[in-house]
C-alpha cells in the first residue's frame, strides 16, 4: 500500500515537475530568441513607451462627433470673380481701378490645357482636372492672370497620379506644379549609351 | 488510508511545483508579445469596450521575438494582447482633431481602397479577427495607429509652437514657425482630411499623395498575403512624409496670398528627398522607441528595413559609435546594410545618415540638457519643424518677427524678396534643403535653442562626425537683399563662425576640381532610344514633374532613333560625365540647365558675357560688349539680377537660355542666340519649339522640371560614369535624376553645333556656398545664385546629325 502511495506521489510530482520545466523552457526560449539585436539602448534609453499619447495641450476627447465637412473660412481679396493676391492687391479690388495685365484671358483655355495635358500620353490614359480658383497675381503694379487646377492622371497600367498646377489662361500652358506623389519604390531606370562625338 | 496519504503527498508536491512556477519570469519582455500558453487573444465583441479594438503593438517580426522565418500568411491573432486600443466611436473609422483653439471635423479617416465604403463596428466594437477578417481588421489596425501618430504629431507641434513663441533666444533669432499657425490652420495641410487606404494599391509599394492628402499602403504582388500596413513602423514612416509636407508649408498655408506649395524632394533622387526619408524614419522611432524601421513589410521579404543607430546588428562591422566610424556623409550615401559589397543609389539609404544623426542628437539632449527620452525626441522634432518651416517658406520673409536686425521689413533669412514664384524655384532647385542647407539651418536652431546646455563645439563636433559640418558659419543673417534700399542685409548681420578645428571628418572641396573631361573620355551619356525615353517622359508628365513638351514633337516620339546622338525632332536625356579631380568623394552633384544671367541683350540678340570665369566665348566669337568704364548696373555683364529676371524693378535685366548655336555664316566662329540663328535660317517664329513668344530657345531647350540633374556622388578621382560602374548594374544604367531632358526641334539643320552653358555645383563644395568676397566666410546671397559665382561653369558642345 505504501508502495502504491509512493508511486502515485511520484506520478503527481513528476507531473508537477514536468509542468514546471515546460514553463521554464518556454520562458528561456523567448528571452533568447532575438536575432536582430535590440540590445543597445544606452543612448537613447529604452524606456518602454506607453500607448497613451505624448503630453500635450490638446484635449483628446474619447467621444468624437461624426460631422459634416467644416472648414475655417479663409479671407481672400477679390477683383470681380478673381481672387487677387500679392503685394498691393488691396489697391485693385475695385474692378473700376485700372490694372495693367501681363497676359490675357482666352475663353478656350480649358481646351488648350486639355490638349497639352494629353500630348504624348499613351492611348487610354485618362487625364482629368478640377478647376479650383481663378486668380490675379500682382507683379509690381501689373497683374498676372492665373488658373489654379488639380490634375489627375491614370495611366493604362493603372498607375494614378495627382498634382496641383497653375495654368496661364492665355494659352493653356502649365506654368508651375507642386504636391508630387512620393513612392517608396521607383523601378524606372534608363539604358544609356555613350554619346558619339 | 494509503491513497489519502498519497494524495496529500502529491498535493504538497504539486503545491511546491505551483509555487516554483509562479516565481519564474513567464511574462514576456518588451520584444515578445506571444502568450506563453500559445492561446490566441480573441478580438471578440465581448472582450471589447465600445469604440475599441485591438491592433498589433508592433510588427510580427518584433512581436515574435525576431523570428525571421515567419511566412507572409502567418497568423496575426497570436500577437494580439489583452489590452484594448481605442479605434473610433464616430460610427466609422474617422476622427476629428481638436485642440484648445481649433476643431477640424473629419480630420482623418481610414478606408480599404479609394472606392470602398466605410467600415462599421460590430455593436460599437471593432471586433474583427486579424486572421479570418484580415481586410477589416487591417483597417482598424491602421486607424488605431493613425490615432496614435496624429495625436503624437499634433502634440509635438503644439510643443514646438509654444517654445517658438518665445523666439528661441529672443535677442538673436526669430522663429520660422508662423505666429498664426493655429488661426491660419497651418498645422494641418490646407485643412484637408488625411486619408489612409489600408490596401489601396496592388503592388509592392506605399506612397503619400499630398495633392489628395492620402497615404496608400500596398498589398504585395511578389509575396501574396503581405500587406504593408500590417507593419506599424511603416505606417508611421508614411505618415512622417505627411508631417514633413505640413511642416515645410506651414508659412505658406497661413499666408492666403501663397497658392503654391513646396515639395521636400522632387526627383527620383535628390538630397531633400533623402532627408525627408530620414525624418520619416525618425517619426517611426519616436512612436515606438525602436531604432529600426520596417522589419516586417520591408525587411523580411525585400531586405529593405533600415536601422537608425550604428550599434544595430544589421550594420556591417566597422560602423560603430566611434567618432570616425559613424554613418557619415558622403561615405555612406550609397550604403545598403543588406548588400554592402556594392553601392546602391536610393534616397532611403542616404536618408539613414540623417536619421542616425537625429537619434544621436536625441542622446546628446538627454546627456547634456537633462532631458528624458520623450523630452529629447520632442525637442528634435521642434528643431526639424523650425528648419523645414524656414527652408520651405515661399513668403520670402521666413519669420513673422521683425526688428531683430536693422531692417524692419524682413527677418533677413531667406529667399528672393520680391517674387514668391522664384522663391519656389530657390527652395526646390537652386538652393534646396539638401544636406548642407538643411543641417546648417538645423545646427543654427540647435545652437540658438540649446546653446546653454550644449556648447557650440559639441554641436559642431556631432555634426562633423556625420560629415555634416558642411558650412563655415551658421548664417544667422540669412541670404536676403533689400531691393528698395539696395542693402545686402544677408551679409550684414552677426553670424556664428564654425571652428575649423572641429571639421575633422567633413571634407570641403574647391569647385575647380569638378570639370568636363578633356582627355578623350566621353563627355556625356545620352538616352534617345524611343521606348525608353517615352516611358520616362510619360511618367514624369503624368506625375506633374514636367508639363510642357512642344507640339512640334510627335506624340509617339517617332523621331527618336537611338543612334546615341541628338537628332532633329528628338526628346533626349543627357547625363554629363563630369570628373572629380579631388581625392575625396563629391556628393549631391547638381547640374543646372535653366535660364540664367549669363548674357547681355544688345543689338537685338543675346550675347554671352565672357567675364564669368570660364573665358568663353572669345570677344571675337560674338561675346557681349564689356566696357570697364560702365558700372555694373541693370543690363550689364557685371550686374546680377536681384529678382531672377522678373523685370519688376529691373527693366533691362533678363535671363538667357543655356544653349547657343554656332553660326557658320562666315569663316569666323561666332556663337549666336537661337533667335539670331533662326533668323539666319529663314525659319518663321511660329515654328519655334515654344512658338512665337519663345524664340531665344527656338531649336533646343531643356524641359522645365527636368532641366537639372542630380548625382548622389562622384567618387574620388573618378568620372560620373566610372562611379556608376561601381554599382551593381553592369555598365552604365542611368536613373531619371541623372539626366537633363532636352527637346530638339525637327527644324534643326543637321550639322548644327550647340554650346550649352551649364552650371555645376555639389553639396560638399567650399566655394559654391561661401562667398570668398566676404571676409567672415558668409554665404552667398540668394540673388547671386542667378549668376555664375556659386558655380563651376560647364560648356558642353555637341553637333546635331540627321
Amino acid at each position: 500500500m505504501k508502495l502504491k502511495g509512493l508511486k502515485l506521489s511520484f506520478l503527481f510530482s513528476t507531473l508537477a515537475m514536468s509542468l514546471y520545466l515546460y514553463q521554464a523552457f518556454q520562458s528561456g526560449k523567448d528571452i533568447k530568441k532575438p536575432k536582430v539585436s535590440t540590445k543597445v539602448k544606452s543612448k537613447p534609453s529604452a524606456t518602454k513607451k506607453s500607448n497613451t499619447p505624448v503630453e500635450s495641450s490638446i484635449a483628446l476627447p474619447k467621444t468624437r462627433n461624426p460631422a459634416s465637412v467644416k472648414r475655417a473660412p479663409v479671407k481672400k481679396l477679390k477683383r470681380g470673380e478673381r481672387v487677387i493676391i500679392g503685394n498691393g492687391a488691396g489697391n485693385y479690388t475695385d474692378p473700376k481701378t485700372k490694372l495693367v495685365l501681363i497676359n490675357s484671358y482666352n475663353k478656350n483655355w480649358k481646351t488648350l490645357l486639355e490638349k497639352k495635358l494629353n500630348h504624348l500620353m499613351p492611348e487610354k490614359t485618362i487625364v482629368s482636372y478640377q478647376h479650383i480658383e481663378s486668380q490675379i497675381q500682382m507683379r509690381g503694379k501689373k497683374g498676372l492672370l492665373r488658373e489654379v487646377v488639380t490634375v489627375k492622371t491614370q495611366l493604362p497600367d493603372g498607375r494614378t497620379y495627382h498634382y496641383d498646377a497653375i495654368v496661364d489662361p492665355q494659352d493653356g500652358k502649365v506654368t508651375t506644379t507642386w504636391n508630387y506623389q512620393k513612392s517608396e519604390k521607383h523601378p524606372l531606370s534608363l539604358k544609356a549609351t555613350t554619346m558619339a562625338n | 488510508m494509503w491513497y489519502v496519504n498519497a494524495g496529500l503527498h502529491s498535493l504538497k508536491l504539486l503545491a511546491l511545483g505551483v509555487v516554483l512556477c509562479s516565481c519564474l519570469p513567464f511574462s514576456n519582455d518588451g520584444a515578445s508579445k506571444r502568450k506563453n500558453d500559445n492561446s490566441h487573444q480573441t478580438n471578440s465583441e465581448s472582450s471589447l469596450n465600445s469604440g475599441y479594438g485591438r491592433v498589433l503593438t508592433d510588427n510580427p517580426i518584433v512581436l515574435s521575438g525576431y523570428d525571421w522565418t515567419l511566412p507572409a500568411g502567418v497568423s496575426l491573432a497570436q500577437f494580439l494582447i489583452s489590452d484594448q486600443d481605442f479605434i473610433s466611436n464616430t460610427g466609422t473609422l474617422s476622427s476629428s482633431c481638436t485642440g484648445s483653439s481649433y476643431t477640424i471635423q473629419n480630420c482623418y479617416k481610414v478606408l480599404q481602397t479609394n472606392t470602398s465604403t466605410p467600415l462599421y463596428p460590430l455593436n460599437g466594437r471593432w471586433a474583427y479577427s486579424p486572421d479570418t477578417e484580415n481586410s477589416k481588421w487591417l483597417q482598424t489596425h491602421t486607424m488605431g495607429h493613425m490615432n496614435k501618430g496624429v495625436d503624437n504629431f499634433l502634440a509635438a507641434l503644439s510643443y514646438s509652437y509654444g517654445a517658438s513663441q518665445s523666439g528661441l533666444t529672443a535677442s538673436s533669432y526669430a522663429s520660422s514657425i508662423p505666429t498664426t499657425l493655429y488661426s491660419g490652420y497651418g498645422f494641418w495641410y490646407d485643412q484637408k482630411q488625411l486619408i489612409a487606404y489600408s490596401e489601396g494599391y496592388s503592388g509592392d509599394n506605399a506612397f503619400f499623395t499630398p495633392s489628395t492628402f492620402t497615404v496608400t499602403f500596398g498589398t504585395s504582388v511578389e509575396t501574396p498575403g503581405l500587406k504593408f500596413a500590417t507593419d506599424p513602423s511603416v505606417v508611421y514612416h508614411e505618415f512622417g512624409h505627411g508631417y514633413v509636407q505640413i511642416m515645410s508649408n506651414m508659412r505658406n498655408v497661413v499666408d492666403s496670398s501663397i497658392t503654391e506649395r513646396v515639395d521636400f524632394g522632387i526627383r527620383m533622387y535628390d538630397e531633400p528627398g533623402a532627408i525627408n526619408e530620414g525624418i520619416a524614419d525618425y517619426f517611426s522611432y519616436i512612436m515606438n522607441d525602436r531604432t529600426h524601421v520596417g522589419e516586417w513589410a520591408l525587411g523580411r521579404f525585400f531586405n529593405l528595413s533600415r536601422p537608425l543607430i550604428e550599434s544595430d546588428s544589421r550594420h556591417v562591422s566597422g560602423i560603430n559609435s566611434d567618432p570616425d566610424k559613424r554613418l557619415s556623409y558622403p561615405t555612406y550615401v550609397r550604403y545598403d546594410p543588406y548588400y554592402n559589397e556594392n553601392p546602391i543609389e536610393d534616397l532611403h539609404l542616404t536618408g539613414m545618415i540623417a536619421s542616425h544623426y537625429f537619434v544621436a542628437l536625441t542622446g546628446d539632449l538627454q546627456s547634456y540638457c537633462n532631458k528624458d527620452l520623450s523630452g529629447a525626441q520632442k525637442d528634435v522634432v521642434y528643431m526639424i519643424t523650425e528648419s523645414l518651416s524656414e527652408i520651405g517658406d515661399l513668403t520670402t520673409k521666413d519669420s513673422d518677427v521683425t526688428g531683430i536686425y536693422p531692417y524692419s521689413t524682413y527677418s533677413n533669412h531667406v529667399n528672393l524678396n520680391t517674387d514668391s514664384a522664384s522663391a519656389k524655384l530657390w527652395a526646390t532647385v537652386i538652393r534646396p534643403g539638401g544636406f548642407r542647407r538643411f543641417f546648417q539651418t538645423f545646427g543654427k536652431n540647435v545652437l540658438a535653442r540649446f546653446g546653454s546646455c550644449m556648447t557650440q563645439d559639441l554641436i559642431e563636433q556631432r555634426l562633423d562626425m556625420y560629415g555634416l559640418l558642411l558650412f563655415k558659419t551658421f548664417n544667422e543673417d540669412g541670404n536676403g537683399y533689400d531691393f528698395a534700399g539696395s542693402v545686402s542685409y544677408g551679409n550684414d548681420g552677426t553670424i556664428n563662425a564654425v571652428s575649423a578645428v572641429n571639421r575633422i571628418y567633413t571634407k570641403l572641396i574647391a569647385k575647380e576640381l569638378i570639370e568636363l573631361p578633356t582627355d578623350g573620355t566621353t563627355q556625356a551619356y545620352i538616352v534617345d532610344e524611343q521606348q525608353s525615353v517615352y516611358d520616362f517622359v510619360t511618367t514624369l508628365k503624368a506625375s506633374g514633374r514636367i508639363t510642357n513638351i512642344s507640339s512640334l514633337i510627335p506624340g509617339d516620339l517617332s523621331y527618336n532613333n537611338g543612334n546615341s546622338k541628338p537628332s532633329p525632332g528628338e526628346v533626349f536625356g543627357m547625363a554629363i560625365n563630369l570628373k572629380n579631380k579631388s581625392n575625396s568623394d563629391m556628393a549631391g552633384v547638381t547640374i543646372l540647365a535653366n535660364d540664367w544671367d549669363h548674357a547681355r541683350y544688345e543689338s537685338g540678340e543675346f550675347k554671352m558675357c565672357n567675364t564669368l570665369g570660364d573665358s568663353f566665348p572669345l570677344t571675337s566669337e560674338n561675346a557681349a560688349t564689356v566696357d570697364a568704364a560702365i558700372p555694373a548696373v541693370d543690363g550689364e555683364c557685371g550686374y546680377v539680377t536681384k529678382e531672377n529676371g522678373a523685370q519688376v524693378n529691373e527693366v533691362t535685366e533678363v535671363l538667357a537660355p543655356v544653349c547657343f548655336a554656332l553660326s557658320r555664316e562666315t569663316s569666323d566662329t561666332k556663337w549666336v542666340d537661337q533667335n539670331k540663328f533662326r533668323s539666319s535660317q529663314g525659319l518663321d517664329t511660329s515654328e519655334c519649339l515654344g512658338g512665337s513668344s519663345s524664340t531665344s530657345d527656338c531649336y533646343l531647350r531643356a524641359i522645365d522640371g527636368a532641366n537639372f540633374s542630380v548625382y548622389p556622388v562622384i567618387s574620388a578621382s573618378k568620372t560620373f560614369g566610372e562611379t556608376l560602374e561601381e554599382e551593381e548594374d553592369a555598365g552604365v544604367s542611368l536613373k531619371g535624376n541623372h539626366v537633363i531632358l532636352f527637346e530638339l526641334s525637327p527644324w534643326t539643320p543637321p550639322g548644327t553645333t550647340f554650346n550649352c552653358r551649364l552650371r555645376a555645383r555639389f553639396t560638399n563644395c567650399d566655394d559654391c556656398w561661401h562667398d570668398p568676397n566676404q571676409a567672415d566666410n558668409d554665404d552667398y546671397l540668394d540673388y547671386q545664385y542667378s549668376g555664375a559665382d556659386p558655380y563651376k561653369i560647364i560648356n558642353f558642345q555637341f553637333t546635331v546629325i540627321d
